[in-house]
């Protein structure tokens, strides 16, 4: 099966949310009580177990006085190499036939250990559930041959969803046309070259700012790159302990 | 084509054209901003999304430091098992064997699914150190409860080299997330958890009447340094604030005083107090670092930053 993914471009989002909306419906997803944030439109605030998509609202004035927003439709990366999935020790978390990242609700012993390994900060254990959600693009959709929910409802096809391939096409020649049109446009994860750290994300973004206005991280790898010395340092601290344990018994 | 306003008062007027006689055409303004008395100034440039957390913190209870110290113990004593005899050897085997078994239960307990813990051996992944951790504590624990019944130096050796990793692979399980302050220390944690583990058994050995000098010594010396590289490395990654500030800063540092003091107790032969010193020493280190973990995560200029370089 073909690899899929998003394309979400910034440029076309309204703020309309109905990604969202249409997210929580489809997945019948709990509510997350409805607070005020007082962060712009922003009352999501963050990904999290029962928020699969989260639009950002960050307000800035442009070069002429004017205000603009920084409005992105976030969502679970599925990153080709992603840090939840290799950091879930019961196999919960599977890499699917359509190359999505699936977390396995039958199979999650609520350890909790894919929380802190995301680098974006994406899945999220439920305490009352005991068990962690993320964004499963729509599997059961996939499987109907449908597209996500999300893309399906966003109105302004500001999400795109598609072979991943097509996509990556797509987004480059539409960031070129924008950065003539004088846009600072620029794409986020779109593959391996430009995100070395996860080797590419298969729901990617053309953004008009930096990450760090999107709550996105500039640079995020896969935790499991470079712990190789980490392993090491067990190693020898292991054999410390060896060694202190025979050089203490003379 | 739209034509420009040329008027700098508000009104966004284009003098050339317009037909000035409304109501407030005749208000003289010389300040604009005077007339927004309760508007602030505009929101400061933040280099953060309104301050929220970029990564996530492990949701994990205290259940989890307190295994990172129970099986530390018991790690550490079963290296030494093979090196003993004897009464003192029965002692440590059951002491490596006590410890082991309640730090299970302390997983267990911090699952979110409890029952479904047998899950943990559905797969054998090198990339997860809680998985490769499963297994390393199951054949620490079983070579050592085995050992108990049968008297073998196979069984010994096994439970004191699967033992040696349970005190220290608990680091690289902290080192292999997005947390900033473990990513940034995870060639050192390793390390400081294998002192920290051997002063964990030196002072409950020193609180049993067992004590052994040299090897406490040696342990608790280790432990102040492994502290020291720790800081170090968290500050030369510049995510070192929450080993000095907060929650997790006292923590911390309670942590290195009660160390440094079960230290000179050992060193003057008051081993049962120096044996209570560590043993606090050694257990608020594990809840600082994992505090501090916290707190790390929660700090979006803490992911940022060393990014951006």
């Amino acid at each position: 099966m073909r690899t899929v993914g998003f394309f979400t471009d910034v440029t076309l989002c309204i703020g309309c949310k109905a990604c969202e909306v249409a997210c929580k419906q489809w997945n019948q997803l709990p509510d997350d009580g409805f607070k005020l944030t007082g962060m712009s439109y922003d009352n999501t605030a963050a990904l999290g177990a029962s928020t699969w998509r989260h639009v950002t609202f960050k307000e800035k004035t442009t070069g002429t006085g004017g205000v603009a927003w920084n409005m992105m439709s976030d969502v679970c990366k599925h990153c080709e190499r992603a840090g939840c999935l290799e950091a879930c020790p019961t196999g919960a978390i599977i890499r699917t036939e359509h190359g999505s990242v699936y977390v396995q609700p039958d199979v999650c012993n609520g350890c909790g250990y894919c929380v802190p390994a995301c680098p974006f900060g994406v899945v999220e254990k439920r305490e009352d559930d005991g068990r962690a959600y993320k964004c499963t693009l729509c599997y059961d959709r996939l499987n109907g041959g449908l597209e996500p929910a999300c893309a399906k409802a966003c109105p302004t096809d500001s999400i795109e969803f598609g072979p991943l391939d097509k996509l990556r096409e797509r987004a480059s020649a539409r960031a070129a046309k924008l950065r003539e049109q004088g846009v600072q446009a620029r794409l986020y994860g779109e593959d391996e070259t430009a995100q070395p750290g996860t080797e590419g994300l298969h729901a990617f973004f053309l953004i008009t700012d930096t990450p760090e206005a999107y709550n996105l991280p500039p640079d995020p790898s896969v935790p499991t790159k470079g712990v190789g010395r980490s392993w090491l340092a067990a190693a020898a601290g292991a054999a410390g302990l060896l060694g202190l344990a025979l050089w203490s018994s003379r | 084509m739209i034509t420009p306003p040329t008027t700098r008062d508000g009104r966004n007027l284009d003098r050339r054209i317009a037909d000035e006689h409304g109501e407030g055409a005749g208000i003289e303004v010389q300040r604009p901003d005077v007339a927004w008395p309760l508007s602030k100034e505009p929101e400061q440039v933040s280099d953060t999304y309104y301050d929220l957390p970029v990564v996530k913190a492990a949701p994990w209870k205290g259940y989890v430091p307190a295994y990172f110290y129970l099986g530390g113990l018991g790690g550490a004593a079963a290296t030494l098992i093979p090196m003993t005899k004897g009464r003192e050897a029965r002692r440590l085997h059951w002491i490596a064997s006590v410890a082991e078994t309640a730090g299970a239960v302390c997983l267990i307990a911090d699952l979110g699914k409890p029952l479904r813990f047998l899950n943990m051996m559905r797969v054998f992944r090198p990339t997860s150190p809680m998985n490769m951790g499963t297994w390393i504590l199951s054949v620490a624990s079983g070579a050592g409860g085995l050992g108990l019944l049968v008297d073998s130096k196979a069984l010994a050796v096994t439970a004191a080299t699967a033992g040696s990793m349970l005190s220290t692979y608990t680091g690289v399980l902290l080192g292999n997330t997005a947390v900033p302050v473990w990513r940034a220390t995870r060639r050192r944690i390793p390390l400081w958890f294998a002192a920290s583990s051997a002063a964990s058994l030196a002072s409950l050995l020193e609180v049993l009447g067992m004590p052994r000098r040299r090897y406490s010594l040696a342990a608790k010396a280790a432990e102040i340094a492994g502290m020291s590289a720790v800081e170090h490395a968290a500050d030369a990654a510049g995510v070192g604030e929450p080993l000095r500030e907060g929650r997790s800063g006292q923590l911390w540092r309670a942590s290195k005083w009660l160390g440094l003091a079960s230290f000179a107790a050992t060193a003057l032969r008051r081993e049962r107090l120096a044996g209570v010193l560590g043993t606090a020493s050694a257990v608020l280190g594990r809840f600082a670092i994992v505090e501090a973990g916290r707190a790390s995560a929660n700090d979006p200029r803490a992911t940022f930053a060393p990014q951006r370089r």
